[in-house]
């Protein structure tokens, strides 16, 4: 189920990738996005929220290149939530999306 | 103007694999990323290689041995047919989102050809591309061949994949 209050926050340095993740979001009724457009700022909030009690659980999806392997270890070190492999369909994101959101409805309802 | 004059020689870096490799990486990145139709040329190599196009994406391919680029060259009938899909988008001119979605799939395009690559052996890094946008030649200024990989969208929108190592 859509909770009217999710937010989402789509932090790449290319525009277009924004675009093709805030489609995929607005597709599947999410409205409330937000870009940004260093991706430095992902390590640099990935690495706060995970520091903090109140915001450690927030998920975060690393979106990389193929040829990123080191990055997508460093994620993970971060405790980052999953990942995905650029190029993808725009379904991928959304079945993503879909699993992280029924994992966390999951561990809300347990 | 010169052109570029087409050789039998190609660099023994250029192996088959390699190009392979890239051929694998754009059909897999397009036929990802939009629907239309891609139809694979004979690869060609040049010599002095020039590539012509309206907007381009270079990326530096780097290893310990070797040295080289990688450049994707699009007519802007290609690259706005391949973004106006990829984003629902009607665009009719050659604007920041069209770079950088020929940035990105630059990105793409040598990241996964490099992760093959490199699982057969060699150790390219990573590089950040850089778009030109304009009409212009391009001049690898390689000791070696260059080998260009020509691409058609649906039947008609051109573009072309150069890679030059030495």
């Amino acid at each position: 189920m859509l909770k009217p209050d999710l937010r989402f926050l789509v932090i790449d340095d290319f525009s277009t990738m924004r675009k093709i993740v805030r489609k995929a979001l607005t597709e599947m009724g999410h409205a409330n996005v937000e870009e940004a457009a260093d991706g430095q700022i992902a390590w640099d909030l990935l690495k706060l929220c995970r520091a903090d009690d109140c915001y450690a659980k927030t998920p975060f999806v690393m979106v990389t290149a193929e040829g990123e392997q080191k990055q997508i270890i460093q994620a993970l070190k971060l405790d980052c939530t999953d990942y995905l492999i650029k190029p993808y369909a725009t379904n991928a994101i959304k079945e993503k999306i879909t699993k992280l959101l029924n994992e966390i409805a999951n561990q809300e309802a347990a | 103007m010169s052109a570029a004059k087409t050789v039998n020689f190609v660099s023994p870096l250029l192996r088959a694999e390699v190009f392979e490799a890239f051929v694998e990486s754009v059909e897999y990145t397009i036929r990802t990323m939009t629907t239309l139709k891609l139809t694979a040329e004979p690869p060609q190599a040049f010599f002095g290689m020039q590539s012509q196009s309206d907007i381009a994406g270079v990326v530096g391919i780097t290893s310990d041995e070797n040295r080289g680029s990688l450049i994707l060259s699009f007519s802007k009938s290609a690259i706005l047919e391949i973004h106006n899909q990829v984003l629902g988008e009607t665009e009719t001119e050659l604007s920041q989102s069209v770079a950088d979605i020929v940035g990105e799939m630059s990105n793409m395009i040598y990241g996964s050809s490099k992760s093959k690559l490199n699982q057969i052996g060699y150790n390219f890094q990573m590089s950040l591309p850089t778009i030109v946008s304009g009409r212009f030649e391009f001049f690898h200024k390689s000791k070696s061949s260059t080998v260009t990989l020509p691409f058609t969208i649906n039947d008609q929108h051109k573009f072309t994949v150069s890679i030059s190592v030495e």
